[in-house]
């Protein structure tokens, strides 16, 4: 913490100065004011910062399988050690193996696996409750499966098509 | 075994995805008023307001940017055009030389000033390259660049992994070990606007939970 630029540490101070004059704010804390207005603001990072994590951690394995990271050899083995949100996350990444990659991988995942809708995340620690209600608008009522198929992307006809959306850009 | 979000993303999200049009946050921006609680109209309205005055702030600033840059070419150029002038009628000459008369630097200035307007021209054909590369995409800048090959992530970021060794050769590591941390848990969450974010222009960056 003391390493932290000031700019960044004033930045900080004042958004946990704007959350702190929301009413009924909850665990409203300088510890969780980012990442709260930043899920707040736009819940739906939360599905692209997995999405990017996701393209990253594949694109990091296939250059260590190309041979050109320079800190590991071509053939080291890749295992993943989750905890809570990152549980869910090694998870997905043994299932789906991405081009077989994950092959030989091993995973542990720690707190984690529960239903997103008996999530309960606020905590000064994690988030306040202002951006705990917005994520929860979003990925349990609007998008809770299976009445949704937007995490599924299979099924034309539903409720949320994918491609009927690209097809519509100009 | 291909899981259903792989194929999700397999259908939806190529590597050069763009997310602001993309399908998932086309989706969140078409219910957006949906996702709030209940028709909040003048909620809606506030918000497009601040997001229009956010993005006509952008917008200026850059405009502004772009605005000053041939400014500060142009002072570079007036800057390189002065200091030649100066540099050759100075009294003093050079190391070894003899001392210059008033009279001979009055009758040299002429000849200063045009070799001087020579020099800044040749300045003035070296602005547009900055300015251009600002904005244009071939910039080196603009590029895929991988983590591995980011010096400050190399230097600072994968001390974990570094090891003390006396020559600079790399010792490459066969195990390696992926530690996917929970929400808002990184080390310190103060550097969530940290370098880590901007370490190169690009650059992939690991940011899950976001």
């Amino acid at each position: 913490m003391n390493r932290v630029c000031p700019e960044w540490a004033l930045q900080q101070q004042n958004i946990f100065q704007r959350r702190s004059l929301l009413g009924g704010n909850d665990s409203s804390h300088r510890f969780n004011a980012v990442m709260s207005e930043r899920l707040d603001t736009r819940p739906e990072r939360f599905s692209w910062g997995t999405v990017q994590t996701y393209l990253d951690l594949v694109d990091l394995v296939r250059e260590i399988r190309s041979g050109h990271h320079p800190h590991f050899a071509a053939d080291a083995r890749v295992d993943l050690l989750g905890y809570s949100a990152g549980g869910y996350f090694t998870l997905l990444l043994l299932m789906d193996n991405r081009g077989d990659l994950f092959r030989e991988s091993r995973g542990v995942a720690f707190a984690s696996g529960i239903p997103i809708r008996d999530l309960d995340l606020v905590s000064p620690l994690i988030l306040d409750l202002t951006a705990e209600v917005a994520l929860m608008k979003l990925f349990v009522k609007n998008i809770d499966p299976p009445q949704s198929e937007i995490l599924h992307g299979i099924g034309r006809g539903s409720r949320f098509d994918p491609d009927q959306v690209h097809q519509s850009l100009p | 075994m291909q899981s259903i979000y792989g194929a999700y993303i397999e259908r939806c999200l190529p590597c050069d995805f763009d997310p602001g049009r993309s399908a998932f946050s086309l989706y969140c921006n078409q219910n957006r008023t949906k996702l709030e609680s209940g028709p909040k109209t003048t909620d809606v309205a506030q918000d497009l307001a601040v997001r229009l005055m956010d993005e006509a702030s952008k917008l200026m600033r850059g405009l502004t940017f772009v605005g000053l840059d041939p400014i500060r070419g142009a002072a570079d150029v007036l800057n390189k055009f002065t200091d030649e002038v100066s540099e050759r009628n100075r009294t003093e000459g050079e190391a070894g030389s003899k001392r210059r008369t008033i009279t001979r630097l009055t009758a040299d200035l002429p000849g200063g000033m045009f070799a001087a307007v020579f020099k800044a021209t040749d300045r003035l054909l070296d602005i547009p390259s900055p300015s251009a590369d600002d904005v244009s995409f071939d910039d080196e800048s603009y590029a895929e660049v991988s983590d591995a090959t980011v010096e400050q992530n190399n230097r600072f970021w994968y001390t974990l992994i570094r090891e003390l060794r006396t020559a600079n050769d790399l010792h490459r590591h066969r195990h390696v070990i992926i530690l996917l941390h929970g929400l808002n848990e990184v080390p310190s969450p103060s550097t969530f606007h940290g370098p880590t974010a901007y370490a190169a222009p690009s650059a992939r960056q690991s940011c899950f939970p976001p």
